[in-house]
């Protein structure tokens, strides 16, 4: 074992220790596994929050997209701000309907302000679904950066095991207080293992970043502008439409418990105010993207750049600590996409009415999806790659219905919402798999639209309805 | 609008939208040795906390902190 790969899993392992001391003596009750006592301070709310943005992605994706299509990358930068500006009007009223609700889960936002239980159980399928192969990812990605980091495959596999298998054990342990103490840990790590890449390509690239940029604009000067092929302006614009929509609205029903579980709706605005500048940290993997263009091999899987370029550039030690700490960007989001399908199971699909028979379920429920992803992850990693490409725009089907919520006087129907809701998932389903070419327009924005026309033409029919006179009864 | 300051809300959506359309953010273009698109939209995510600053500062809030939340998101939904 090299020293890379010792520092790696000791990394998981300590994680996953202060997850676990994160629990709080309790009465083994559903709602304070999930939403502790709906008492966190702003700072805690903050760090949950913050966890959220900050997943693989940001290790993985976004500089394999600035590798293949350079400044388009940005987008991230753009959807994440969006979010926090709906979230500074959305968060305080979700949080304020759920505690004078009794919310634990999305779904129970939608049951009780559309009063509707079959609504509620249809979200919590779609919700369910749809996370699957959020979680999946998540876990395979653990896998490839300890895979990149190491050069061992087998390390990396044997990576995803502890990994999930330790955060499946501080969720059920500690539930949403171990993974507010895991985020702590997980910023932090954030932090350090960028600036260490950042420092690692200033110090490679002849000139520095500035020289990293002028050779770029020298020799690739369509990868500072929109004029690429899938990655022009309307590729851009479509993507921070429904990526800022979906994120802003809480359409992704893991996003919820931190937000449920917050102290006031004050700490959940301030958060707002200020957590944009946090995401600020994302141009490092970005600027790590660009130099992946001139330090790593063309045609090297773009996803794999950052970890890449961490070898080529830092001593083994040093690549030891951005894996963990791109690690913890992949353990705090499993628990918190777990947590959010094992709620929605076992709260709004099972219906199990005892808080404790629920907490238990919900127990299994947690080791079910896990084990799931996880096995799917290590055997049949393509399987729900499809199925991850209606996550984002397929979860942003419930936009409509939550804004309709949201208001004091909810003015749609449950039917509506979800005749609504369906048509916008089929839609989109035909328009990924049935090979309708829309060129670089989110199919997820596209669906949006016969979503709401069916759902206000819905409305004005059952409206119509229950406003037509009682036919006078014959004598 | 009972509450025009919620507007300042939708400066930074307007810019972050218009980014590709602004041809002196659109090029081959360096501002401070980085692409004048990942600058302009660093200094938008700036922005926002700016923007939002304003709307908290404007906001006129009670003791209540959930009467105020209502408000908020009534004008906006408005």
């Amino acid at each position: 074992m090299n020293t890379t790969m010792a520092i790696t899993l000791v990394g998981i392992v300590t994680i996953a220790v202060v997850g676990m001391s994160g629990r709080r003596p309790s009465r083994g009750e559903f709602g304070e596994w999930t939403v502790g006592k709906r008492k966190f301070s702003t700072f805690t709310t903050w760090f949950l929050q913050a966890g959220e943005a900050f997943t693989t992605f940001s290790f993985l994706g976004l500089a394999g997209i600035a590798f293949g299509g350079g400044v388009a990358a940005a987008f991230a930068l753009c959807y994440l701000a969006i979010n926090f500006v709906l979230q500074y009007f959305t968060a305080p009223r979700m949080r304020e309907l759920g505690r004078k609700g009794g919310y634990l889960t999305q779904a129970d936002f939608f049951a009780d302000r559309f009063r509707s239980p079959l609504l509620g159980k249809v979200v919590a399928v779609v919700g369910a679904v749809f996370l699957l192969p959020y979680l999946q990812l998540q876990i395979t990605g653990l896998g490839l950066i300890v895979q990149l980091a190491t050069g061992s495959r087998t390390g990396g596999n044997l990576s995803m095991v502890l990994a999930t298998v330790l955060t499946v054990a501080f969720v059920l342990w500690s539930g949403i207080r171990g993974i507010a103490r895991v985020a702590y840990l997980k910023d932090a790590l954030m932090i350090v293992g960028l600036v260490v890449l950042i420092v690692g390509v200033a110090l490679s690239v002849n000139g520095g970043i500035g020289g990293l940029f002028e050779t770029v604009r020298n020799s690739h000067p369509n990868l500072l502008t929109f004029h690429q092929d899938g990655y022009d302006a309307t590729f851009f614009v479509t993507a921070v439409i429904i990526s800022g929509l979906g994120g802003g609205l809480g359409t992704m029903a893991h996003l919820w418990p931190p937000v449920l579980a917050a102290g006031s709706g004050r700490a959940l605005r301030k958060n707002a105010v200020w957590l944009p500048l946090y995401q600020i940290a994302l141009g490092i993997p970005v600027i790590v993207g660009f130099a992946g263009i001139l330090l790593v091999k063309p045609g090297s899987p773009a996803n794999g750049v950052a970890l890449t370029l961490a070898g080529q550039t830092l001593p083994g030690w040093l690549v030891g600590i951005v894996a963990v700490a791109a690690a913890s960007a992949a353990m705090v989001p499993s628990a918190a996409i777990v947590v959010g399908i094992s709620s929605l199971l076992s709260r709004n699909l099972l219906s199990v009415r005892n808080e404790r028979a629920q907490l238990r379920t919900n127990h299994l429920c947690v080791v079910a999806a896990a084990g799931l992803a996880l096995v799917l992850g290590l055997t049949r990693p393509g399987l729900l790659s499809d199925l991850l490409l209606l996550t984002y725009g397929g979860l942003t089907q419930l936009a409509p219905a939550i804004v309709m919520g949201l208001a004091k006087k909810v003015r749609l129907d449950a039917v509506p919402a979800l005749l609504g809701i369906l048509t916008g998932v089929g839609v989109l389903v035909w328009l990924t798999f049935g090979g309708v070419d829309v060129g670089t327009v989110d199919t997820g924005l596209i669906a949006l639209v016969p979503n709401l026309v069916v759902t206000a033409v819905a409305q004005l029919i059952v409206r119509s309805r229950s406003l037509a006179p009682v036919p006078a009864e014959a004598n | 609008m009972r509450k025009p300051h919620v507007l300042w809300a939708v400066v930074p959506v307007v810019a972050f939208l218009s980014t590709p359309f602004l041809p002196f953010v659109n090029g081959p273009h360096l501002w401070f040795g980085i692409p004048s698109v990942l600058a302009w939209c660093m200094l938008w995510t700036v922005g926002t906390t700016a923007s939002l600053a304003l709307v908290e500062h404007f906001a006129h809030h009670t003791d209540e902190d959930d009467h105020v939340t209502r408000d908020e998101y009534e004008e906006v939904a408005a």
